[in-house]
């Protein structure tokens, strides 16, 4: 079997647990990679954070895919898409012809940074690649891609860059090894079971496992940015105030890390899909 | 690696920090010693609905003020810092905080911005400060409070994080100026401060409390 066909296969398998990294995650996967485009940065690198765009698959009619890589320089860093107490979401923005393009962004977990006042932020330092699928592009056109980030370190800069992305015609090239096992280690979409009791919204993993959360915006709106993790061992308590206020429609969504025998799963979770009573 | 480093230190130091003492300038933080336990126990504090943490604190021509004294008119706090570049986007041109101040200043409504930088960290110097009042042409004065205590008992977490206090001492707001922290205002647009006052002015209930801040992080010390 050739490279690509494996590389094919083995997103194809990976998609059916994927979700996006915006407040909204959503179950259908993406993408074969077919396509690869030649970049042409339209203004010189910025200092403080370098963007390449290393990869894009486009199918017709279907999503694409393209792979961003935002680099912040050491000692600073740029944000998750809750970015915390502080700060200000990664964001991309994908125009055709001018006209804006619908599109979802698939963001690794983040790291998660505590400072002085209990200020709590999530980001990335260092090399980090962003997953942009923009929906039903036109594929015998250019796509102008542009990213926006906020690198912070004792002072905070607001940074963008703006790619044009050159419409091709199928391509025999593949995406390095590292950008499919960065692919892969995107949090899935997993349904959770939390339990509701008298002091908190319950969740435990597996014994002898350990438990992060990270909290998408309104979890940590609801939070109120609490310094807590919330989260000991293979258990996590969230207040009931978490619940005040839903709608019938209410979503409430979370990244959760569960490392057991020191293999780490990192899914996306609606936490009042998985509620029982 | 070092965000993370930090990032667990910080998160086990936390827990052990001895519960720092009760805030001079703060006596009507609460009800005694569980009031200034804990950040945690500050944000339980200064909460949309309850009576706002007292203080005084001294802006930067050296001149005393309480929230004691402003009883009776609603309060707007603004945590400032004149080198974050969202307090500078917020006060340029264009920006949502640029003639706020200046419109909903009366008799009945006062606006004080809070400098809860430490000494040696970004827009603490008095120089700063001074120059960006000048240049904003902000009548309303600069509180210091460079030992952070006043910034922790409101839960102030980001600089412009603004709070209202209406006219009975109860927090009735707190959150980011709008929805726009890059300042473009989309279709979706709103404009959570202003909105909240005119609420407040009206004599009615304020329909969106509480909002996530945006913008730098409040520069406590460290």
């Amino acid at each position: 079997m050739s490279v690509r066909l494996t590389m094919i296969a083995l997103w194809a398998i990976g998609c059916t647990a994927s979700a996006p990294a915006g407040s909204e995650p959503a179950a259908k996967p993406v993408v074969k990679p077919v396509a690869q485009p030649s970049i042409a940065p339209d203004k010189p690198e910025r200092q403080l954070v370098s963007m390449a765009t290393r990869w894009a698959a486009i199918d017709p009619g279907e999503r694409a895919q393209i792979v961003v890589e935002l680099e912040p320089i050491k000692g600073w860093h740029i944000y998750w898409h809750n970015p915390g107490d502080s700060g200000l979401p990664t964001s991309f923005e994908v125009t055709q012809n001018g006209q804006p393009i619908g599109h979802r962004v698939r963001m690794p977990s983040p790291k998660r940074k505590v400072s002085a006042g209990s200020i709590v932020s999530y980001g990335f330092e260092g090399s980090t690649l962003f997953f942009v699928e923009p929906t039903a592009p036109q594929t015998e056109q250019d796509l102008e891609l542009e990213a926006v980030w906020l690198a912070c370190a004792e002072t905070c800069v607001k940074g963008s860059k703006k790619v044009r992305i050159a419409a091709l015609a199928k391509s025999q090239s593949a995406p390095e090894a590292g950008d499919l096992r960065a692919w892969n280690q995107l949090p899935g979409l997993r349904p959770t079971r939390w339990s509701q009791t008298s002091k908190g919204l319950v969740f435990e993993a597996p014994a002898g496992s350990t438990v992060t959360l990270y909290p998408h915006t309104e979890l940590h709106r609801r939070l109120d940015g609490h310094a807590l993790s919330y989260c000991i061992k293979n258990r996590c308590e969230l207040p009931l105030k978490v619940l005040v206020d839903n709608t019938p429609d209410q979503k409430l969504w979370a990244t959760l890390s569960v490392s057991t025998a020191g293999r780490l799963e990192t899914f996306e979770t609606d936490l009042l899909k998985g509620m029982s009573p | 690696m070092r965000f993370f480093v930090v990032s667990l230190s910080l998160c086990l130091a936390f827990p052990a920090q001895a519960a720092p003492p009760i805030l001079a300038h703060c006596g009507g933080c609460g009800t005694g010693d569980t009031a200034a336990k804990s950040d945690h126990m500050h944000n339980k504090k200064a909460s949309v609905g309850h009576t706002a943490p007292s203080f005084k604190l001294k802006d930067m021509n050296g001149k005393t003020h309480s929230l004691a004294q402003y009883k009776g008119k609603t309060v707007v706090l603004e945590w400032f810092n004149p080198e974050c570049p969202f307090v500078v986007s917020a006060h340029g041109k264009g920006g949502v905080l640029e003639k706020m101040a200046k419109t909903v200043t009366s008799k009945d409504t006062v606006w004080l911005a809070i400098n809860s930088g430490a000494k040696g960290r970004q827009g603490h110097s008095k120089s700063v400060n001074q120059s960006a009042a000048k240049k904003w042409k902000m009548n309303h004065p600069i509180l210091v409070d460079a030992d952070g205590q006043v910034g922790k008992a409101y839960g102030a977490k980001t600089t412009p994080h603004m709070f209202v206090i209406d006219a009975k001492g109860k927090l009735a707001y707190k959150g980011s100026p709008d929805n726009a922290p890059s300042g473009r205002k989309g279709s979706s647009y709103k404009a959570h401060l202003s909105d909240a006052l005119t609420d407040l002015a009206a004599g009615k209930r304020v329909r969106t409390s509480s909002t996530s801040p945006w913008g730098c992080s409040v520069k406590y010390a460290r």
